[in-house]
């Protein structure tokens, strides 16, 4: 299992954070590599993720669920899935939470959450696989603090 | 005549020349008997392990059955682990062990043998009684022969006293039992379905195996992967196998160069030769994810290493195969430029196995250019044994000469198993130059065995990764923020203990003194150990990889 914890402050104010949090393809395209490829009746979206564990690529094919508190500006986003060559299945949950920043500058962002990798490929990826994490954790944050900066 | 006579005489008619082992007295009258003889040679060894390690070594580079002795019991019992590793390996070996007399159940050394020898995945042939003297030896080298893994012939001490009723001159060795090579033709049908797909493919790979060089299908392999502009790329045990061949990319697995694994990638089509396609080879699948497997082997069938089997599994004998598949490719006129452009032959030549820098502390080398320096140092005809542990992902990356011999040995990830294997390989070498790369805590663990080397006087160069720290689990902890000090663990200066078991030996922490060292072993004769001090802030290809997720 490996956890995400990320906190981070973001120069735009809580409802401009919010409203790119809020939105499932906004959120998608803060996720290094991935893309909504469908969407289903109740919400649930078809997305692909393409992760690259050291020099291998492994495309994953998740379904997401966004779970939105608007009045706490909190929410939850759980994704299930397998690889494209069906050895290894995927399960993760983030929280996601936006406050006022400090000095009610801008915003605070924080995540925490859980991925879990199971099957062929976790032997293969070892203890790599929490360092891609974090790295796309971080890249994700940097792309959210990017696009709401954008107006 | 004795049992143990008749049983030694055996041993001859299956054309022994050379054994490996350790005395007790469950072997002594045997290996006394065959001491007497002027064309057999019995090497004594420090450890039971060893002995039977040397002897997989010697059966490697001959393509013989290994010989190795141990008495009963306790002797037994410490070849746990190298008889699995020869079990692994798939080495035709026969151990002659001693057992406690058939009358006598209160011995300090008793066991039951065969449990033990059933454990490891070895052959077990008991001998009962005098009259089962002949069929028993022939049994064991037979299985051995046949099944390529070691057997154990189990010869109590009071049937070995027994009087044996004969001359020894009928006996009939096991090699009159086997019916010869033959050539496994593929069946046509197969052949028509792996050849459209083969047709069809713009990016193949040629992966092969040790079932490829056993077949000798090297030529074969390289006018297919011609014909259809394949590349070539061999499994961990066979590294080095065609590697002067041009669109030859190295090893398929962990130890593939980024290169390799950018350009698998695109593989439309993989066709393995004598290669079980496991999942070292294709990392789960994942690194051929466009790849539709063609497989030719002997086996009846296989699943790969991603848990399927191949899409077009062709049974037969692998040189017949690609002949037949390139001939029928040249009738349809099939020929494809597939991988060989000029974008990729530059992408090979550039490639730079590991750009990066680290911090080498003082007093240490960089164990990539020393290497380097190693693989230029040493000649194609000198072969080349890597062990097992951190030290050998980086040995068997930079060391890319194409040389008379390059063995990997990991068949059960353990270290400590590299020197002895080297020992008896340099015996079957015959005075030929012989070197082992290795890490110190896998030489320390048979450092004993120089002793058994200096007494050979083989010219084997034990170079020596050392990084004073059981490297690999150093560097996991270090992947995970944690302490290191319980893998670290300094050793003392191995030139001068190989020195003291009268090998030559030399202390290396600078690139001119391990130029230096490969320049005296070289010049001089017997065996000598190369303590090279390295920096242990350089981290394998592999393991950063694995543990650091680095896309190197």
């Amino acid at each position: 299992m490996i956890e995400i914890r990320e906190r981070f402050d973001v120069p735009a104010s809580p409802e401009r954070v919010w409203s790119i949090l809020s939105d499932p393809e906004a959120v998608v395209g803060c996720v290094p590599g991935a893309s909504i490829v469908g969407r289903e009746e109740d919400g649930t979206l078809d997305t692909s993720v393409a992760v690259k564990f050291g020099p291998t690529r492994v495309t994953f094919r998740a379904k997401a669920l966004l779970d939105l508190d608007e009045a706490a500006r909190t929410g939850t986003i759980s994704a299930q899935g397998k690889d494209s060559i069906g050895g290894t299945r995927m399960r993760s949950t983030a929280r996601f939470g936006v406050t006022p920043g400090p000095g009610g500058q801008g915003s605070h962002v924080a995540i925490d959450g859980t991925v879990e990798v199971q099957g062929r490929l976790a032997s293969l990826i070892e203890g790599g696989a929490s360092v891609v994490v974090k790295k796309m954790a971080g890249d994700f944050a940097e792309r959210l603090a990017a696009r709401c900066s954008v107006p | 005549m004795k049992v143990y006579e008749a049983l030694a005489n055996a041993f001859v008619k299956e054309g022994v020349t050379t054994i490996f082992g350790l005395m007790g007295n469950g072997n002594m009258y045997w290996w006394h008997t065959l001491d007497q003889r002027p064309d057999v040679a019995v090497h004594e060894t420090r450890h039971e392990g060893t002995a039977l390690t040397m002897a997989e070594g010697w059966a490697r580079a001959t393509g013989q059955p290994g010989i190795c002795t141990v008495t009963q019991g306790p002797g037994l019992t410490q070849l746990g682990t190298s008889l699995t590793v020869a079990v692994r390996a798939k080495i035709p070996m026969v151990v002659f062990a001693g057992d406690t007399a058939l009358s006598e159940h209160d011995s300090v050394q008793q066991l039951d043998q065969q449990k033990f020898v059933d454990a490891t995945g070895a052959g077990f042939v008991p001998l009962w009684n005098a009259a089962g003297t002949d069929d028993a030896v022939r049994q064991a080298f037979y299985q051995a022969r046949v099944e390529s893994r070691p057997i154990v012939l189990n010869a109590p001490m009071d049937v070995q006293q027994q009087t044996y009723d004969g001359e020894g001159d009928e006996y009939a060795p096991s090699t009159t039992l086997l019916p010869g090579l033959q050539r496994v033709q593929p069946d046509p049908d197969r052949l028509r379905d792996a050849l459209r797909v083969i047709a069809e493919s713009r990016k193949p790979v040629v992966v092969a195996g040790l079932g490829a060089a056993k077949a000798d299908s090297g030529e074969a392999v390289k006018k297919l992967a011609d014909r259809i502009g394949a590349l070539i790329a061999t499994t961990l045990p066979m590294k080095g196998w065609l590697g002067d061949t041009e669109y030859h990319v190295g090893i398929s697995g962990l130890y593939a160069t980024k290169t390799a694994i950018e350009l698998f990638a695109e593989a439309d089509c993989v066709i393995g030769v004598g290669a079980s396609l496991n999942h070292y080879t294709t990392e789960h699948g994942y690194i051929f994810p466009n790849a539709r497997y063609v497989q030719i082997d002997l086996r009846p069938s296989i699943v790969m290493g991603n848990g399927k089997r191949a899409d077009f599994y062709v049974q037969g004998d692998a040189k017949l195969s690609l002949e037949v598949i390139e001939q029928q490719l040249a009738q349809q006129g099939v020929s494809s430029t597939g991988y060989r452009t000029a974008e990729v032959r530059g992408m090979l030549a550039e490639y730079d196995p590991d750009p990066r820098e680290f911090e080498i502390e003082a007093g240490t080398v960089d164990p990539r250019r020393a290497a380097t320096i190693l693989d230029d140092a040493l000649p194609a005809e000198v072969g080349v044994i890597h062990g097992t542990g951190h030290c050998s992902g980086i040995t068997n990356v930079f060391m890319k000469k194409t040389r008379a011999l390059t063995w990997p040995i990991n068949t059960f990830g353990c270290i400590g198993q590299a020197v002895p294997t080297a020992i008896g390989a340099a015996v079957a070498l015959n005075g030929a130059p012989l070197a082992v790369m290795d890490g110190d805590a896998g030489t320390l663990m048979h450092i004993s065995e120089l002793d058994t080397a200096a007494r050979l006087g083989i010219k084997l160069l034990i170079a020596v990764f050392n990084d004073e720290a059981l490297g690999a689990e150093y560097q996991k902890f270090v992947s995970k923020g944690m302490e290191t000090r319980a893998s670290a663990i300094a050793t003392p200066n191995l030139g001068k203990v190989a020195q003291a078991l009268g090998c030559r030996g030399k202390l290396a922490t600078t690139l001119d003194e391990v130029q230096a060292g490969v320049d005296e072993f070289l010049a001089g004769d017997g065996p000598m150990l190369l303590d090279i001090r390295v920096s242990r802030n350089v981290r394998s290809v592999a393991y950063s990889r694995l543990w650091f997720g680095e896309d190197v």
